[in-house]
């Protein structure tokens, strides 16, 4: 008898905890479907231009519903700080997000705004070693509550995958994959590593990732070391390291990369799968898995290998990237690895030149294609509720090839027309999701297509910070440093403004910054005076005005503020946008330049100039949408007691 | 093919489950083993006589030389416990290391899909061939071009995609071997490689298969496959630490039931 319980429970107990583990309980069941589509960057203008061009029949069956809508953005119109309006509803006084990049008013450290790592609280340390006796643990900074949590506390499910501005996802009932704002293994936003022998592609820049000098010391082989996340278990985090060794068969035009075990035989020209690779930060006892996609650019007569930004394994992720834990695990199984990082496209690599216009759209469709398949698979497996889908695709590669659509681009003669068509093809594959959401549709079900912000050209860049200085708002003591970041050219005790991240402006006041120079009482004469001057600035080249609109932080958005809000929003006229060098605090010699990097398309202007789109199954019964509405008008679509507090219902008639 | 049988029920069922039972059982048998190849009756009696010795160190804690004198009796027992294990656990220990092969074999990689190619790499034993003398042929295979020949290191690696996803037959230079798995259901034996030498190895690592010779071709080879790692109470196991886990957790409780003396 004794035996026979036992085998009962040696045998229960393990499926016991595995159907634990693979979800078989079930949660209250809704009959209401809603899918939402994030479409981040679709723009109104060219999606109506496609529809006309008939590229598009299944977003032109969707505005037979409720028609072609602009959606009002954010201010500013940045990605984080628009979805976090939508998230929340409310604007980025509330939430927090003000811009990609805010800073410590104190000493004007920029971070990134969406998220911050804080290492662990005490160590024991042993020799170089540094034991944690508690864990890290990663912050999500955007505050206010998600608009799901009125429907998940009603026992709809929902689902938000790839969802923005939620990394480390929320810990609520909803399932959730992160999007927009996850960073790669070494905590960037996507830091690629080019091996090379080339001399001329040599170079110490570190933006958007580093080349590695490699050799060949006769026996074909290179030994390229790939640097992993810092390791917080050895003094002075030094970065961990493994080793790949790349055999080149010149003949061939081909090379077998050897990687921990395992190899991987790729031909000039040809992309690798995903490599998951394990980083020891105590050998045998702790390590790390990231996952890589190699590119060998070239083999013959030099090596030129890529590697994509090391990725968390959704398998095995180091950080917090889904919610339940498992989730991104099960993805993964299901669908093998995918990328993780928020801005999975490579436009740095694009920018720096490391890969071809060419290259660069091969990465793109790959990330598109994971992205639809995760796509297909999510949306066979939605049965009622919420479910959330976010796009990257358009955003990124729009940003990276608007000088193809814009005849005044100073890049537009050098680059080949037939990248028009890529724009065409992607926008083209949003609508087959489009179509793929609307054959799923029944009267139950309520499709809605919306997006963050629209597009504009960035062909001239506004550096900022020179015509501050310029116009006696800042001082420059040191020329020669004009051009380094973080302004080691100026004289803070003479500086009354400076400007920093994409769109802010902060004034250098006395009582909040370490060398403020400006007293709390001249402030708003200050912030009228800068108001009055920056939307007088013109192009000498077109004598177009360059800034729409200087809006003062606390009159759009009354309240307080927190200390790192900026006091000025900078609302840049439509193919004007602040300068790559402003948002790091620089210097250059000329107020207004051509933008000749191939990120030639922005939406970081004035929010009027870049609306975004919605397209539903359901018609709004209002005027002018907003981001910020939609998160009550989706709840509403159910049929739940309490509607979450920010925005309004646009499609009930009342806005109620 | 006694694993074969015993994992009958769990064809079709996901690869955790196999691997659970097996372990499980393995847990169970070894201690039957332990028990039948061991003499319980010395075990239990030095035991007692071991528990007799920690309360004697415990009671005299205040008179050092009688400390001494039980830590020394102590010391004693655990050499000749060691001595009374070692029996059982030599028997044990082959079929534990057949068990342990087969696992890994089973359990330890997957092959890739359909559709993602796997990189073979094959050794010869001098000099390579010329490139033009190479010859590939798969049966159930799709060879992919180019070769990579790495001369330094007698090796030629390229890449190859299972038609069918499961099992075809690789011909280079006249060595003919095995690729893929034996059988479509979870728990077949995936092979990672082949060798033409004949050697007890192949016993205890089930993955190599018996590479046939019939001209100069190379004399070994192996497949890069992936890893694999189980999602169990939250983490993501290797097979080997959800084997020793729960085949552990099994061998206490089986000793605990069948009154076992370990």
């Amino acid at each position: 008898m004794k035996r026979r319980k036992f085998l009962k429970l040696a045998a229960l107990s393990p499926a016991a905890l595995l159907a634990l583990k693979t979800g078989c309980a079930r949660t209250k069941s809704s009959a209401k479907r809603v899918i939402v589509l994030g479409i981040d960057g679709l723009d109104p203008f060219l999606l109506r231009s496609f529809i006309h061009e008939g590229v598009m029949p299944n977003a032109a069956r969707l505005t037979g519903y409720g028609g072609l809508n602009r959606l009002g953005t954010s201010n500013p119109p940045q990605s984080p700080v628009a979805w976090s309006n939508f998230i929340t509803g409310y604007g980025p006084n509330v939430h927090g997000i003000f811009d990609f990049i805010h800073r410590k008013p104190s000493t004007i450290d920029p971070y990134l705004s969406t998220s911050r790592v804080i290492g662990p609280g005490r160590t024991i340390s042993i020799s170089d070693w540094r034991l944690p006796l508690s864990g890290a643990k990663v912050e999500l900074l955007r505050k206010g509550e998600p608009f799901w949590n009125k429907l998940t506390d009603e026992g709809i499910p929902v689902k938000l995958v790839k969802l923005p501005v939620d990394f480390p996802p929320d810990k609520g009932k909803a399932t959730i994959l992160s999007g927009l704002g996850t960073p790669d293994m070494r905590g960037s936003q996507g830091s690629f590593t080019f091996f090379t022998d080339d001399a001329r592609s040599i170079s110490n820049s570190t933006s958007g990732g580093v080349v590695v000098a490699v050799r060949d010391y006769g026996d074909n082989c290179y030994r390229c070391s790939i640097k992993g996340p810092e390791n917080s278990m050895r003094a002075g985090n030094p970065e961990m390291e493994i080793e790949a060794e790349v055999r080149v068969d010149r003949i061939a035009n081909a090379a077998r990369i050897d990687i921990q075990g395992n190899s991987y035989v790729l031909a000039a020209g040809e992309w690798s799968p995903w490599i998951r690779m394990r980083f020891d930060a105590i050998p045998h006892i702790s390590s790390v898995s990231a996952i890589g996609r190699f590119y060998m650019k070239e083999i013959t007569p030099k090596l030129n290998l890529y590697l994509s930004p090391l990725n968390i394994d959704p398998l095995d992720p180091a950080l917090p990237i889904s919610t339940p834990a498992g989730y991104s695990s099960d993805l993964a199984r299901n669908l093998g690895g995918f990328y993780t990082q928020g801005f999975p496209e490579d436009t740095k690599a694009l920018s720096r030149g490391i890969l071809s216009d060419e290259e660069y759209l091969q990465q793109a469709w790959i990330v598109l294609q994971e992205r639809l398949d995760l796509f297909h698979h999510e949306l066979s497996r939605f049965r009622d509720g919420m479910f959330f889908f976010y796009f990257s695709s358009l955003d990124l590669n729009i940003h990276m090839f608007y000088r193809v659509l814009d005849p005044n681009s100073p890049l537009y003669a050098t680059t080949s027309p037939r990248f028009k068509g890529a724009i065409r093809e992607l926008y083209m594959k949003i609508d087959s999701v489009i179509g793929q959401a609307l054959e799923v549709k029944d009267a139950n079900t309520e499709v809605i297509v919306l997006s963050d912000h629209g597009f504009a050209p960035f062909n001239r860049s506004f550096n900022l910070n020179t015509w501050l200085a310029s116009e006696g708002y800042s001082t420059i003591t040191s020329p020669n440093q004009r051009n380094q970041d973080m302004f080691a050219a100026i004289d803070w005790s003479s500086t009354a403004a400076y400007g920093l991240g994409i769109n802010s402006l902060f004034i250098n006041r006395a009582d909040r910054e370490d060398n403020g120079s400006v007293a709390p009482e001249q402030v708003q004469d200050l912030l009228i005076r800068l108001k009055r001057d920056l939307e007088s600035v013109t192009d000498p080249a077109s004598g177009r005005r360059v800034i729409d609109n200087a809006y003062i932080t606390s009159e759009i958005y009354p309240g307080p503020l927190p200390d790192y809000a900026p006091d000025m929003i900078i609302g840049y006229a439509r193919c004007y946008r602040s300068s790559w060098e402003t948002t790091l605090g620089s210097f250059p010699e000329e107020v207004i330049t051509d933008n000749l990097d191939k990120w030639s398309g922005t939406h970081c202007i004035d929010p009027a100039a870049v609306p975004g789109v919605l397209l539903s199954t359901a018609s709004p019964g209002v005027e002018n949408p907003n981001l910020m509405d939609m998160g009550r008008s989706i709840a509403g679509l159910f049929d739940i007691p309490v509607l979450p507090p920010g925005g309004r219902n646009i499609f009930d008639e009342n806005g109620s | 093919m006694v694993l074969d049988i015993l994992l009958l029920p769990f064809r079709s069922l996901p690869s955790i489950w196999g691997l659970l039972f097996i372990s499980l059982l393995t847990g169970i048998g070894m201690i039957s083993i332990f028990r039948l190849t061991s003499n319980q009756e010395k075990i239990s009696r030095l035991r007692k006589k071991m528990l007799g010795e920690i309360f004697g160190i415990l009671l005299h804690v205040s008179s050092p030389a009688t400390v001494m004198k039980f830590a020394g009796r102590l010391i004693w027992s655990n050499t000749l416990y060691l001595l009374y294990i070692i029996k059982p656990l030599l028997v044990i220990a082959i079929p534990f290391m057949l068990i342990w092969g087969q696992l890994d074999a089973r359990y330890g990689t997957d092959i890739v899909d359909q559709n993602t190619s796997v990189t073979v790499t094959v050794e010869y034993e001098d000099s390579l061939p010329e490139r033009d003398n190479i010859t590939l042929i798969g049966n159930g295979i799709e060879i992919i071009q180019p070769l990579v020949m790495v001369d330094t290191l007698r090796q030629v690696s390229f890449r190859i995609i299972l038609e069918d996803g499961t099992i075809g037959s690789l011909d280079v230079n006249g060595t003919s071997s095995t690729v893929g798995k034996t059988g479509t259901w979870n728990g077949a034996l995936i092979l990672r490689g082949f060798d033409t030498e004949n050697s007890l190895k192949r016993l205890f690592c089930p993955w190599v298969d018996k590479g046939v010779v019939s001209g100069d071709g190379p004399i070994s080879g192996w497949y890069s496959l992936k890893t694999v790692r189980y999602e169990v109470l939250g983490g993501h196991w290797s097979w080997l630490a959800v084997f020793l886990v729960f085949s552990s957790i099994s061998a206490i409780a089986g000793a605990k039931i069948f009154d076992v003396k370990v």
